[in-house]
């Protein structure tokens, strides 16, 4: 589904360059779900930003669902985004001034959905993320884990088939991280979606199917679990 | 989708209420100027252009070129007769003789008494065929008559209250007058009112001293005779011009040509002609049209600075949005939305005080003219159309710059730093020196309105008054004389036709020493008492005598000159003809003002005419005495049992001098006023989100150790470095257009450095404490909390 090839990315300083990332190649296939691991500095949110088209790479192939991303324009890359990636951020970036209902809804309004399926489909990840009590409050009304919850549930209203984090658990307690990861794993397993996930922490990469550990902007080991 | 945008606005708006709050107040603010502005000069634009043939209609006018141009709306009733009959090109003519003060008694039991005072036109119907008017009972035939009047609903109501008018009788100067006409109350956008319309032919009834030839005489060329025509198409006017410049040379001699030029005003420029009796400058209405233009220009300013300033807190937001899929379309969409919305609540709130403001505007700036919506249609079209001006102008620029944000760096919450925004940098300067240059002219202004008005160049008008007196008899003056020496704070008195600067344009050529001069003399008339009363110096000869059998005249210094300028003081015991008299001069006197400070000092002669000494002038000890007020009212009305006292200190007529020169300086004062708190407003909200930007460097500089003050220094520095930037741009122009003001008056200020250091302190001052609230309030905070925020 996904695949780099000799991606780099790296800044101008002085007259040297320095590399964030270094000739990554990197084949993700459907279902997969993958943690990339680092310490802090080696390039895995570059990465993850790639990937989810956000960020641009200086050099390399990138290729999504079969579309070369490296030769489309902004509007179609936007268009591929639109319809296939869903995001979720560590410091969850809920909209301050929607209610639970309206962050939900929102990228179903961008994608010019319909009033009618937009309720129905918001319904139906209430339930299933079991928030419908919640769907009239703020996001500041919210616990961290119920706003990482919504923030997961904003991620898949869309139905993407790539789901990816950036240390979706960072801000969140042991316990509520735990709940996150057990969700991630229900959604990978039960429902298909392929999730590529960026965190710091062992344990939760342990829920992925494949561990990609990145060093100094390379990728030092792929390991399946 | 446009509900959503609107919904989002809305609760955006809510959230942010401190500058959603500045943000709608500095706009409204500004749009309400621009809107008052607007309909001040729609109100005047609309004057007389209701009559039906208001494109034909042309003000007969003159140009007399005599050593220095005079301009006079007035001509001949002989003249307009020979344009009604002689000339193809005329369909119609009206003639009026304005501005006339009677006392009016009502016959009947009541026998009541109204002076009016320059309410009192004579016409015929002719007027009432050329201009549009209303007809409540009646028609304009009766006009036709002798003796006849006319009365709007208003005056009608005055004199005999709910009863129909028609038939009713009046009496003035003793002269019965029938009323044959009730016509509606005009319209408030016209220059022609009058209250009272009496028939053309009973002037001379009721003025028994205008003599036989005033009607037939092409000569009698008064100010006070309004002679209209209307021709048949537009492009006449020249052809009339020059016709009624062979006929005038048949009629008044060859020579008259020379002096005279007889012009053909367009009614639609009569409004705005000063020269021709206009009360509006063309002018003053651009001035404001520029300086409403300049607030809403700081008012959107103040917006689009603020809108990108907060980006700083609202780009994680942009960049969510972003992931979350929306385009830089829909972004840019959602940001106009805000601003429309923004625009919106200003228009309202704007109308709002609008319409509050204007009853109070009427009652303290524009007494002569309150201020009308012409037409509320336009009104309301012209509020649609500053909607969605403001909401483009104010909202592009920001919505642009926030939808193209790059997805990466704003969610990264990638701030810029405000002090990289060099745009903004200039927008703020650009306000300022707006708001400055406005302080600057208005303390100009101020200062050359106070200088015209308590200036008297050669006189002294303290605790001088002044009594209309219309026609005395000897017994009655004798009467009046005696009483007023027994009047301990009575000074001195003097019967006279005005106070020195006033607007009489009385005046003609003299002959001095058998020869006609070819410039005209400015008359002052007054008896022997004048120059006492008003603190005149005689600086050679001596004072006139009244009541002599050759008349005795005083000349001023400029005159004396004039005369003889080798020796000036020669002139006295020289023989001159001035007025209606050949008499001699006996003294010359300093130079005083006869007309306003607009005009320079002319050759002046004090001379007595009895006919037009109508005022009595009283020097008091005292001006704040009412004693002497109701005494002197207790003598009036002894000797003038049916008269209507009156009084006014000759500081308030001097006042009426500078009538539109004061309604200048507040309206510039008001919009410097309204500039200076919008740009208040603005500095306000950048200080406040310059801190929030800060507020971790604010934490880590004072964990490291910074005072208080020294925080809340570096916070206002920069803010205060673009006001100052800004004085020193304001200065040199508003430098130069208050010099190119000050050109148009003769006696002018002179403008000192303490002006601009006035202004610039002020602004700086200003400044200070809009800015130092708010970063003091930063620097004062707790560390701890902002730095765990982080």
């Amino acid at each position: 589904m996904l695949s780099l090839k000799q991606i780099s990315k790296y800044y101008q300083n002085g007259g040297s360059k320095v590399y964030v990332l270094n000739r990554i190649d990197l084949d993700v296939d459907k279902g997969e779900f993958i943690s990339i691991m680092g310490p802090s500095g080696s390039g895995k949110s570059t990465l993850l930003n790639i990937i989810g088209m956000l960020d641009e790479p200086n050099e390399g192939y990138h290729y999504f669902v079969g579309e070369p991303v490296h030769q489309l324009k902004e509007k179609q890359r936007s268009a591929l985004y639109k319809q296939n990636i869903g995001f979720v951020f560590q410091a969850y970036h809920l909209i301050d001034e929607l209610t639970v209902y309206e962050n939900i809804e929102t990228p179903l309004i961008y994608q010019n959905v319909k009033g009618s399926e937009r309720k129905a489909l918001v319904a139906d990840v209430l339930d299933r993320f079991n928030i419908v009590g919640k769907k009239d409050l703020f996001p500041s009304q919210l616990s961290g884990g119920q706003q990482q919850l919504v923030g997961i549930a904003r991620a898949l209203i869309a139905k993407p088939k790539l789901l990816l984090a950036d240390e979706p658990t960072g801000n969140l307690n042991s316990k509520q991280g735990e709940e996150i990861m057990d969700l991630f794993r229900k959604l990978n397993q039960e429902d298909g979606v392929t999730i590529i996930q960026v965190t710091h922490s062992e344990k939760n990469a342990q829920y992925g199917s494949r561990i990609i550990e990145l060093l100094d902007g390379a990728i030092a080991s792929s390991t399946n679990v | 989708m446009l509900k959503n945008y609107f919904k989002i606005a809305w609760r955006s708006l809510v959230k942010r209420k401190f500058y959603s709050a500045l943000n709608i107040a500095g706009l409204a603010l500004g749009v309400a100027c621009f809107m008052l502005i607007y309909l001040y000069i729609t109100y005047h634009n609309s004057f007389d252009t209701y009559h039906a043939n208001a494109n034909k209609i042309y003000r007969l006018v003159n140009v007399l070129h005599l050593d220095k141009t005079e301009y006079e709306k007035g001509s001949s009733i002989a003249m307009l007769r020979a344009l009604q009959k002689d000339f193809p090109q005329v369909q119609k003519a009206a003639i009026s003789i304005s501005k006339q003060s009677f006392v009016v008694n009502i016959e009947g039991n009541s026998n009541k008494r109204f002076k009016e005072d320059k309410t009192v036109t004579f016409t015929d119907a002719d007027w009432f065929k050329t201009f549009s008017y209303q007809w409540v009972i009646g028609s304009a035939a009766g006009l036709d008559e002798p003796n006849t009047a006319v009365l709007t609903q208003r005056q009608a109501c005055k004199y005999f209250g709910k009863e129909s008018p028609v038939g009713k009788v009046f009496s003035i100067n003793h002269q019965q007058i029938k009323v044959v006409g009730l016509i509606a109350d005009e319209p408030y956008n016209t220059d022609l009112n009058s209250d009272i319309y009496l028939s053309l032919s009973t002037f001379k009834n009721v003025n028994p001293k205008v003599e036989n030839n005033y009607f037939t005489d092409w000569g009698y060329i008064m100010s006070v005779h309004n002679s209209f025509v209307v021709l048949n198409s537009t492009n006449q006017q020249k052809a009339v011009e020059s016709q009624l410049k062979r006929m005038i040379s048949k009629r008044l001699g060859a020579d008259a040509n020379k002096y005279y030029t007889f012009k053909l005003l367009p009614l639609k420029e009569m409004h705005f002609d000063t020269r021709y009796g206009g009360t509006v400058q063309k002018s003053l209405l651009y001035t404001l049209a520029a300086i409403g233009t300049l607030i809403i220009l700081i008012a959107g300013i103040n917006y689009v600075n603020m809108t990108i300033a907060q980006q700083a807190r609202r780009s994680v937001e942009i960049g969510t949005r972003k992931v979350l899929g929306g385009s830089t379309f829909q972004l840019f969409m959602q940001f106009m939305a805000e601003s429309f919305l923004t625009a919106f609540l200003a228009v309202i709130i704007a109308v709002v005080l609008v319409w509050l403001t204007i009853p109070q505007l009427n009652q303290t700036l524009f007494t002569d003219q309150p201020l009308h919506i012409v037409s509320y249609k336009n009104f309301y079209l012209f509020c649609l159309q500053a909607l969605f001006l403001i909401t483009i102008g104010t909202g592009i620029y920001p919505a642009l710059l926030l939808s193209r944000m790059s997805i990466f760096k704003a969610i990264k919450n990638n701030v810029w730093n405000l002090s990289a925004g060099t745009n903004r940098k200039i927008l703020v300067v650009i306000q300022n020196v707006v708001a400055q240059a406005l302080i600057v002219g208005t303390i100009v202004i101020v200062k050359q309105v106070q200088f015209l008005r308590n200036t008297d160049k050669g006189f002294n008008r303290d605790f001088v008054m002044t009594i209309p007196l219309g026609e005395t008899s000897a017994s009655q003056k004798e009467q009046l004389n005696q009483s007023l020496r027994n009047m301990p704070d009575v000074q001195s008195f003097s019967y006279c036709h005005r106070s020195p600067a006033s607007e009489s344009m009385r005046g003609s050529t003299v002959m001095y020493n058998g020869r006609w001069q070819d410039w005209p003399a400015r008359y002052a008339i007054g008896d022997s008492a004048y120059c006492k009363t008003f603190g005149i110096k005689v600086v050679a000869g001596r004072n006139i005598r009244s009541e002599q059998a050759v008349p005795e005249f005083l000349v001023n210094e400029t005159m004396a000159i004039r005369l003889s300028p080798k020796n000036p003081s020669d002139v006295v015991n020289k023989n001159l003809v001035a007025g209606d008299g050949k008499g001699v001069i006996v003294g010359i006197v300093k130079d005083f003002n006869v007309r306003s400070l607009l005009e320079p000092i002319e050759p002046s002669v004090l001379l007595e005419d009895k006919f037009a000494q109508t005022n009595l002038a009283i020097k008091l000890s005292d001006k704040h005495n009412a004693q002497n007020i109701d005494q002197l009212k207790n003598i009036y009305q002894r000797v003038f049992p049916d008269q209507v006292f009156a009084y006014q200190f000759v500081d308030e007529q001097i006042a009426m001098l500078y009538k539109k020169e004061i309604l200048q300086q507040k309206l510039i004062g008001i919009a410097a006023t309204v500039a200076i708190i919008i740009s208040s407003l603005g500095l306000l909200g950048l200080v406040s989100l310059i801190t929030l930007q800060r507020t971790k460097e604010i934490g880590i500089r004072k964990v490291l150790g910074a005072s208080v003050a020294r925080i809340g220094v570096m916070l206002s520095t920069e803010l205060l470095q673009m006001v100052i930037i800004a004085v020193l741009i304001a200065v040199p122009i508003s430098l130069w257009a208050m010099h190119q003001w000050l050109q148009n008056f003769v006696y002018r200020i002179h403008i000192s450095w303490w002006v601009y250091a006035l202004a610039g302190c002020t602004a700086i001052l200003i400044a200070l404490i809009t800015v130092s609230l708010q970063s003091v309030k930063a620097a004062m905070a707790n560390p701890v909390k902002s730095l765990r925020s982080e």
